[in-house]
């Protein structure tokens, strides 16, 4: 098949047979060993256990049984989701010898049990801390439009994987916006779902109020697929003919680059939006999930600061230590700040269906500088490729980021936001994103010739 | 833009930002000690914090 075909094409064609599990696991695993080495999107890949899997399904369809809306799909996860028997290392040394996990991240498992086929663990910045996929022990993640730049992060193993046609479906997490910057730089689809709908059981934890897990794919079909099998729940609610959609301005309008407002007014445009709206409090909710992130980072990983310092990519070590000096105060500070700026988010998508807004400041950036450009400064892409995604992160609510269609261009992406629990709106609003031709995750040109 | 109806912030400093010590001191209450390396590091990330802060503050003080 087509390495490019969907996780709907892949399953279908399983369940009718017109092709095994097995040949889809084989193309699969091929695939990954041929173009890895110039991705470093895989951090280990499940060669006997992706097989085995396959042949059970096989045989299952053999016997005339349904393997599930799953059947012989491949699937990898970001390095922080348990697979039974794997040790999880969430991109760290220190974990690298922690026992391997004796079940699978709930996720994964009801995955696995729809009849999607693990095949491996995704890279990712150490302890799910940057913006970049930039980690001292297993590597660079290198963006499938561009070997030269960033795939962002911290789910940047993962998006570089669906991205570049080595898995349809892929897990991550996102925190502050670590499916949401990666999806935007590989120029594919990435949910950060509504907190707690997903559940995080089995990953490894960053910031309790603000983690949530979620899918990428390059069709909304896929998106809305996976989410369906990790939720449990149908999202057959159809949206209204006419949307009310806001553009955010202010904030979201401020410091990036020309490509990433032009994307959020296309789709804005496209939607027949009519109004701009501000979110006054934006930046400093952004300033306040920093906080609130780096000192509850820190106190997380106290002990192995206090014991293993020189474990830890340096990078992350410091950033780890400054924000577990944080007074309480500071905390306090930043806690009366973060929930203001909930009720303002949460106030404004009482009047909209939908908000739109940029999903990172700029395209992918080049991994020999690690900087991006914010209003004329040089500044750190780990740190701050999460500009517009990191203040809309503390409400809580869905937020499905779209690649827009940008031919011959590199993709960017653009954030669709809805109140809790209303991920079928953001489905819905995305296929008709879709079927306009406005978004689209088209295949890197280098990759789609390697079939 | 209408200019905000603001009090100036009281400035925070790093010290503020630490509840009155040094870095030195707070890493070592919590049992970190700090290489030069490190320090610098730290410092870096420090600064990028009360940047933040000082955001936050901007917002909280205003009348």
């Amino acid at each position: 098949m087509n390495p490019f075909a969907s996780a709907q094409e892949i399953s279908s064609a399983v369940r009718s047979g017109a092709v095994t599990a097995s040949e889809i696991i084989k193309a699969t695993l091929d695939r990954i060993e041929s173009l890895n080495p110039k991705l470093v999107c895989f951090t280990r890949v499940l060669d006997e256990a992706a097989m085995q899997a396959a042949t059970e399904i096989d045989r299952l369809i053999a016997e005339g049984k349904n393997p599930g809306p799953l059947a012989g799909v491949p699937f990898g996860v970001k390095d922080l989701f348990d697979v039974e028997g794997l040790t999880t290392t969430a991109g760290s040394a220190i974990l690298q010898d922690a026992p391997p996990a004796t079940s699978d991240a709930i996720v994964v498992d009801r995955l696995r049990k729809a009849g999607a086929i693990p095949v491996g663990t995704l890279n990712m910045d150490e302890f799910a801390y940057g913006f970049a996929t930039v980690n001292q022990h297993t590597g660079t993640t290198h963006n499938p439009h561009d070997l030269a730049r960033l795939a962002g992060g911290s789910s940047g193993g993962s998006a570089a994987a669906v991205a570049a046609g080595l898995v349809p479906v892929a897990l991550g997490s996102d925190t502050n916006g670590s499916v949401r910057v990666p999806a935007s730089l590989c120029g594919i689809f990435g949910l950060r779902p509504t907190h707690g709908v997903l559940p995080v059981e089995g990953t490894f934890a960053f910031v309790d109020r603000l983690d949530t897990v979620g899918p990428f794919s390059r069709s909304v079909a896929d998106a809305r697929l996976a989410f369906e099998v990790m939720s449990g729940a149908s999202t057959d609610d159809p949206a209204p003919a006419q949307i009310r959609a806001g553009l955010l301005s202010g904030w979201f309008q401020k410091k990036g680059q020309a490509a990433a407002f032009d994307a959020a007014r296309r789709v804005f445009d496209m939607l027949d939006g009519t109004e701009e709206v501000d979110l006054p409090l934006a930046e400093a909710g952004r300033s306040a999930a920093f906080l609130l992130t780096a000192s509850e980072g820190g106190h997380r990983h106290l002990e192995n600061l206090k014991k293993r310092l020189m474990d830890f990519d340096a990078a992350t070590r410091d950033r780890l230590i400054a924000g577990a000096l944080l007074s309480e105060k500071v905390i306090a500070d930043a806690e009366t700040m973060a929930d203001r700026s909930i009720n303002e988010l949460i106030g404004l998508l009482d009047t909209f269906d939908v908000l739109i807004a940029p999903s990172t400041p700029s395209v992918a950036p080049e991994i020999a500088a690690g900087l991006i450009e914010l209003d004329g400064e040089f500044v750190s892409a780990r740190a701050n490729l999460g500009l517009y995604t990191q203040p809309l992160s503390l409400a809580g609510v869905p937020i499905l980021s779209v690649p827009v269609k940008r031919p011959g261009q590199l993709p960017i992406g653009v954030q669709l936001v809805a109140a809790r629990g209303r991920e079928a709106l953001l489905f819905d609003v995305a296929e008709r994103l879709s079927e306009a031709g406005v978004v689209s995750a088209d295949p890197p040109a280098q990759f789609a010739e390697v079939a | 833009m209408t200019p905000s109806k603001t009090s100036e912030p009281s400035i925070a400093t790093k010290e503020t930002l630490l509840g009155g010590s040094s870095a030195d001191e707070s890493a070592e209450s919590l049992g970190i000690e700090l290489t030069d390396e490190m320090r610098a590091g730290v410092d870096q990330n420090l600064e990028l914090l009360l940047t933040q802060y000082h955001t936050v503050l901007k917002v909280l003080t205003r009348r």
